[in-house]
């Protein structure tokens, strides 16, 4: 019996991998045997990334064997922290990420590159035979989007999106209370986001440093060539055309707008209309329920008037004919006051970053190849909501949209913006 | 020419990033400027921002140009950007051509574009290609026809599949799942089935079976069978992946139809993917499967009702729930998820149908389902003479039953006579009672019965049920029945007073502890007496301290001894663990003593760390449990790791504040900041665990994000000498030495120890030392390394976070107490115009309401003051009124004007800082809806301000309004303090509680 299959039964007789909550899966007491690990490989590693790790890490029934980055600190960085993990100096550290997918025993990858490698690095995962848990936004363009989940769906493979925030208690509950009727009618969900912004110019040129410290050629990637400049390493490459997905909307929008998604039963559709103004966009589903994608000035700071700053980074919030609901980061959740008996069971489960539940989710369907609660399927129509609300912002013009066929109506010039030509020779 | 352009697309770029507004917005009749640019000899820059335009905005007049530069190394990827996006045949044409010509990397992006964009004429030259040396090439060529997907294209792939490289044979298995992804069924089922037979890896192969199964719709059902007999991981892989995903029509049925021929845990993997299908029709085969031989899968079909079942499937799964183990705890797990229409209902048929244990189970069901319905149904059954029955309906019962019930579950518990299910009783009623709002009626029930029985057992138990309700009347009766001549309830009585929760207990306990006659009651109220020691927030550390080693010296047995070390290991305090210390030679409780060592070692490791080292030795040599010795040479471990770095700190906070991230947090002036503010300090606890247990981690003592915290220690040294603190920070940082600030760094990052060095001076004697250190996300904390200049040992100092010393970073002597300057009586201290002002009700009364105030009038202090904090309350009354509070001041000679800052107040002017006859303008203005908010108009407001140095700060009942630092040099910084009226309508500006503070 080959490992992988030995790893699908074996998991049988030491407890049931289904259905039951995730805490039990993997965390079983005692160590379990290298055989029946997930065996895990990382795609790009920075500051988010090595959160995230860190949390895979913490899961007893996985093993992190390789991680691959373009600059060699970042590799070596993440190299230490697994090897710190484990006790041993056994993690393989590639600048190469075809090597790394090239290992038949990886099971599953992480992929935390920035914005413009995460669908690419995704699709050649799944191609292959990897599953995916990639950070967000998963897409650069809406043509990435539709193109990762297709190919998700089309290999049979497990797909997490790093919306983490779908499998934290407060959000949860949020959501369950506006499907749930209790708010009444549900009319505007609010969804907070960054003043969208983009520029097109390119950094000085500065000599390129060598290979191995930073290979800029992979580094760019399926974005067009220009000139060598180290300040786009280190998150620099923020609201570049080139590398940051939708104007910078989709840095919160791909939670937070997927967060109303999920609060307004939309998993499977997008709004039609798409309204830019000068502090937000406004969108509108089928069903009349209205999308707030307010811009906040400081996300980090003072949330006012929109959201109540005390709930932290990232807020939501549902209005209904009966009632509202607020939540964020915080980990805390607000109520219109005769909805507080619906907070009764509430616990606090933590922050809106932290990665623990979500990934735990990923690992429990790698074994049970159930549907992840961030699966390629969400996170394609949710995207895809954000990318036509940028579009909308980067036309100054209001743009109908059709969910079904996915793109705009009558409209030429929004329809051309949906994807990119790769730079050669990479492809999707 | 050239420049003009130029300047048009950085400033258009320019525009861009201030406005936010798309270049590409409205920049549908410039095609023909791009155009112009790439035809020109503009920059690299230029050229390809015109590409990306024209991606949006091109038509077929720009396909020519573009094609021209797919040869070109840098913008050829940038000409198909545009060229992907332009609708026309044109641009096919000239990609076709363009493969005719090109080679390496602009051929590959070429057909690249093809394959994007599905030109069926470009397959025979992908034909040729695929047959390219250049790997690249070839591969790019059968993606492309992968795309095209035309019966040509399929046909080459097809051929490729045989072929002999592996690599090619991949690539056209990957191209077959393209083109199979866009085909109807009919048609993808041939690629699939071919790609099954290829020779290609396994992931590939399995990617199209389950493909082929799923477009087969239930004609796969076969294959999807065959699959889940696989021995093959990857494939079952895939089949699971397909049973969820496999559409409906009979499918379900025919799977669960297969089930039972499959390997037992190959079925219960399908029986977990069935129940995902939400397919009604599954419901009978997994009720059938609940009956399995096999109980892992009797498990999985058990797990699976909890999501499919209905009230039809509720029989079944009382069977199954009257078996032991994990197949029953399941069951019992399931009904509790159960759904739909009369679910209640027939489990409550089925506690009346079922006996004992399964009984007592089902009642227990029904209260995790929160079934009110059932509390009748309970009641009844608490009287049930089957044991477990009445205390599963007693647990329900505290569950379900409200206040008003009270009554009816106090009859409940007087009439039980079993003692086992009276205990059950006795909490059900404690913690209905606690539900009840008014807190002074929640016992009178439980009284009402107690008064109205003379039976001990019965009494006893209302006792025992009434220390868990505590209020005056239920102490009241157990303070009583403490004494009770019936030894029953005296017991009860005390057993629940050492439960009690508050320290009202503590002078009975403290009694019955040391001079009871019964050893039992003794052990009991000591019991009692040490928790409430414990968690008595009024005792200091040294007092728990010294109460426990009163009472372990006056302990006359071991028990008792025990207990009270168990006390002392709740104490962080170096004291805690002498005292711990004394017992580890007394071989009786040496266990217990080690215990305690270890645990108060542990918090105090950082504190003392030679004296808890030593400590920790002697445990490590003493305890027996093997436990105890490695945490006792772990806090050893630790210690010898310290080095110079700073261990021994005490802590406050958090601290934060809404709208301020930590970077705006760490100006922020918090309680620590100020001289004599409200802080709390505790003991910043070590991680003895951390390889690095020097760095002090505060995102565990105060999980959250955007805040800041601050941490003191004193250092002494024996001589005035130079040292270097090496700190490493996360995230930003701001350092006081004896009330100065030594250094500030406000970035964010990760700790890296030694990464910021700060030369400071140490006095002889004590230095006080306070960090703030703020937090942005994720990890939070610090490390500090005290060492000389040339980065060896500091001589002649010592660490000590718990002395008496007061420490303030802005009041170094302490001498600095704020202090009265307006005596309430009299203008002793103060000189001015006395027509203008008065003394009333205690306070300084500027102007009148009774006429015009003809000019501004000041009363100032006689004294002159620099840096300082002044507080006072102020109210202003009558229309328009102005006036302020002059600080840093001067009298003009022989005028009744002043110069110098006013806090000013009235209009919209309250909070500002204006410099009255000097600049003779708003230096600094509040924030007028901020203000609004918490400003008390015609009533007293406290106001506050803080000059230190070149910085001023005013506050409005505790609103910063303004926080100013002076640029010009010139101005004065010391002066008089002045009261101002200002002229203008009749009005009246009231001053009292003046107080000010002196800084250094």
């Amino acid at each position: 019996m080959d490992r992988r299959s030995f790893l699908v039964k074996s998991s049988l007789a030491l407890a049931a991998p289904f259905i039951v909550p995730s805490s039990v899966l993997g965390k079983r007491n005692g160590a379990v045997a290298p055989s029946e690990k997930i065996v895990v490989g990382v795609i790009g590693i920075g500051p988010r990334g090595r959160y995230v790790l860190s949390a895979m890490l913490n899961e007893q029934d996985v093993q992190v064997v390789g991680v691959c980055d373009v600059q060699g600190d970042r590799r070596k960085a993440a190299k230490g922290q697994v090897d710190a993990k484990y006790g041993n100096k056994d993690c393989a550290a590639y600048r190469d990420m075809f090597e790394l997918l090239g290992r038949d025993d990886i099971d599953a990858v992480l992929i935390a590159t920035g914005d413009r490698w995460h669908a690419l690095a995704s699709i050649l995962a799944a191609k292959s035979g990897k599953d995916v848990y990639s950070e967000k936004p998963c897409g650069l363009t809406m043509g990435q989007c539709q193109a990762l989940s297709d190919t998700i769906n089309r290999y049979g493979r497990v797909f997490q999106a790093g919306t983490q925030r779908r499998s934290i208690g407060n959000f949860q509950l949020a959501a369950r209370l506006a499907r749930s009727g209790k708010l009444g009618k549900v009319h505007t969900l609010n969804a907070s986001v960054y003043r969208p912004r983009v520029r097109y110019d390119w950094l000085a040129e500065e000599p390129q440093p060598p290979v191995d410290v930073v290979d800029w050629d992979r580094w760019l990637g399926p974005c067009p060539w220009r000139p060598f400049n180290k300040a786009y390493l280190r998150g620099g490459w923020h609201t570049h055309w080139d590398f940051e997905a939708g104007s910078m909307l989709l840095d919160w929008g791909a939670h937070t707008v997927d967060l109303c998604q999920m609060a307004n039963g939309s998993d499977g559709t997008t709004p039609i209309e798409f309204t830019p103004h000068a502090d937000k966009i406004t969108a509108r589903y089928a069903n009349g329920v209205k999308l707030v994608m307010d811009f906040l000035a400081t996300p980090f700071g003072d949330r006012s008037p929109h959201f109540q700053t005390h709930l932290g980074t990232c807020p939501v919030r549902y209005e209904g004919d009966r009632g509202w609901v607020e939540t964020g980061d915080s980990g805390g959740i607000e109520v219109h006051p005769d909805l507080k008996v619906e907070l009764a069971d509430f616990r606090r489960s933590g922050a809106g970053t932290a990665a623990d539940s979500h990934v735990r989710n990923f690992f429990d369907c790698v074994k049970s190849r159930g549907l992840t609660a961030a699966n390629v399927d969400v996170m394609r129509k949710s995207h895809i909501a954000c990318h036509a609300a940028a579009i909308a912002w980067q036309l100054d013009r209001k743009v109908s949209f059709d969910p079904a066929k996915e793109e705009f109506v009558g409209d030429d010039e929004a329809n051309r913006m949906r994807s990119r030509a790769m730079r050669s020779p990479w492809h999707i | 020419m050239k420049t003009y352009r130029y300047i048009v697309i950085v400033g258009l770029v320019f525009l861009n990033v201030i406005g936010g507004v798309s270049l590409l917005a409205g920049a549908g009749g410039d095609e023909q400027k791009y155009i112009a640019t790439l035809r020109s000899d503009a920059s690299l820059f230029e050229k390809s921002r015109a590409c990306q335009e024209l991606a949006v905005c091109g038509t077929k007049r720009a396909v020519p140009v573009l094609a021209t530069l797919l040869d070109d190394g840098s913008l050829g990827d940038y000409a198909r950007i545009a060229l992907e996006g332009i609708d026309d045949s044109s641009v096919d044409d000239a990609l076709r051509n363009a493969m005719g010509e090109l080679k390496g990397k602009q051929l590959t992006g070429v057909i690249n574009s093809v394959g994007v964009r599905r030109d069926a004429r470009s397959v025979p030259i992908l034909k040729t290609l695929v047959g390219s040396s250049d790997m690249t090439v070839a591969d790019a060529a059968v993606s492309a026809l992968g795309c095209i997907a035309t019966d040509e294209a399929v046909g080459v792939v097809l051929g490729l599949l045989k072929s002999d490289s592996q690599a090619m044979r991949e690539c056209s298995a990957n191209a077959c799942l393209a083109s199979a992804g866009q085909m109807p069924a009919g048609r993808a089922i041939k690629l699939y089935d071919a790609v099954i037979k290829a020779e290609v890896p396994t992931h590939l192969r399995g990617a199209a079976v389950y493909n082929a199964i799923i477009v087969r719709r239930s004609a796969g059902l076969p294959m999807l069978v065959e699959l889940l007999r696989s021995d093959d991981g990857v494939m079952i892989d895939m089949a699971l992946g397909a049973v969820r995903r496999l559409p409906s029509s009979g499918v379900t049925e025919k799977l669960v139809a297969e089930l039972p021929k499959l390997e037992p845990a190959i079925q219960v993997l399908v029986i977990d993917a069935l129940a995902e299908r939400n397919d009604p029709c599954v419901r009978q085969g997994i009720m059938d499967l609940a009956a399995s031989e096999d109980v892992e899968v009797r498990i999985a079909s058990l797990k699976a009702l909890g999501k499919v079942g209905r009230a039809s499937s509720v029989g079944i799964m009382i069977k199954s729930l009257g078996v032991s183990g994990e197949e029953a705890s399941v069951t019992a797990e399931s009904l509790v998820m159960l759904n739909g229409d009369r679910v209640d209902a027939a489990i409550m048929d089925g506690v009346r149908a079922a006996k004992g244990q399964l009984r007592a189970e089902l009642i227990d069901i029904l209260a995790k389902r929160r079934v009110a319905a059932a509390l009748p149904l309970m009641r009844r059954e608490a009287a049930n003479e089957d044991e477990a029955v009445a205390v599963a309906a007693f647990k329900a019962l505290r569950q379900l039953s409200e206040p008003k019930d009270i009554a009816k579950l106090v009859s409940l518990l007087v009439a039980t006579k079993n003692d086992r299910v009276r205990g059950y009783g006795e909490t059900a009623v404690a913690a209905v009672a606690l539900k009840m709002e008014d807190e002074s009626k929640r016992c009178d029930e439980v009284i009402a019965a107690f008064n109205a029985t003379d039976e001990a057992g019965v009494r006893c138990s209302l006792l025992r049920a009434l220390g868990n309700v505590p209020n005056d009347k239920s102490f009241a009766i157990l303070k009583r029945s403490a004494v009770d001549e019936d030894g029953d309830i005296c017991d009860a009585a005390i057993r629940a007073l050492a439960v009690w929760p508050d320290q009202r207990a503590m002078g009975i306990l403290s009694e019955m502890a040391f001079k009871s006659s019964d050893s039992k009651n003794r052990v009991i109220a000591l019991r009692g007496y040490i928790r409430l020691v414990g968690v008595d927030v009024e005792l200091s550390l040294e007092e728990k301290v010294e109460i426990y080693s009163r009472a372990i010296r006056g302990a006359s047995g071991d028990n008792e001894k025990k207990l009270i070390l168990a006390g002392l290991a709740n104490v962080e305090h170096f004291t805690a663990l002498e005292t711990v210390a004394a017992y580890l030679d007394e071989p009786a409780v040496a266990e217990e003593a080690c215990l305690a060592a270890v645990r108060i070692a542990r918090a105090t490791a950082g504190v003392m760390p030679a004296r808890v080292r030593l400590a920790a030795q002697r445990v490590k040599g003493t305890a027996k449990s093997e436990r105890t010795r490695s945490q006792a040479d772990e806090i050893i471990r630790a210690i010898n790791r310290f080095g110079d770095h700073i261990v021994a700190w005490q802590v406050c906070g958090p601290y934060a504040k809404d709208g301020l991230n930590y970077s705006r947090l760490f100006d922020e002036v918090f309680a620590p900041e100020i001289a004599g503010g409200d802080v709390k300090w505790s003991l910043l606890p070590i991680d003895v665990s951390n390889p690095k247990p020097w760095i002090l981690d505060l995102l565990k003592l105060y999980p959250g994000q955007q805040r800041a915290a601050y941490v003191r220690t004193t250092i002494h040294s024996k001589s005035k000498q130079r040292a270097v603190l090496e700190i490493g920070k996360d995230d930003g940082i701001k350092v006081w030495l004896n009330g100065k600030v030594v250094h500030s760094s406000n970035t964010a990052g990760a700790v890296t120890p030694g990464a910021d060095k700060v030369n400071i001076v140490l006095e002889q004697g004590s230095n006080s030392l306070m960090l703030k250190v703020t937090q942005n996300t994720s990890a939070w904390g610090f490390c500090a390394r005290l060492v000389n200049p040339a980065g060896g040992k500091v001589e002649g100092v010592t660490v000590d976070c718990c002395g008496e010393q007061e420490m303030s970073t802005i009041d170094k002597s302490g001498a600095g107490k704020a202090v009265s300057i307006f005596d309430g009586r009299s203008f002793a201290g103060w000189e001015g115009n006395l027509d203008a002002f008065r003394i009333e009700d205690g306070a300084i009364v500027g102007g009148t309401l009774k006429e015009k105030i003809p000019r501004n009038e000041f009363l100032c202090s006689e004294k002159q003051y620099g840096d300082f904090e002044l507080r006072l309350k102020v109210k202003l009354l009558g229309d328009n009124a102005n006036a302020g509070i002059q600080i840093r001041s001067r009298r003009i000679p022989n005028h009744h004007e002043v110069i110098g800052y006013q806090a000013d107040m009235g209009q919209q002017y309250w909070g500002c800082l204006y410099d009255e006859s000097r600049r003779r303008k708003v230096l600094a203005w509040a924030d007028k809806a901020e203000v609004a908010k918490v400003l008390k108009p015609g009533d007293w407001n406290d106001y506050t301000i803080r000059c230190e140095g070149k910085r001023i700060g005013l506050w409005i009942n505790g609103y910063k309004t303004v926080d100013y630092v002076e640029a010009d040099e010139s101005v004065e910084q010391v002066g008089v303090i002045g009261l101002q009226i200002h002229s203008g309508g009749a009005s009246e500006a009231w001053y009292k509680d003046i107080t000010l503070k002196e800084l250094q």
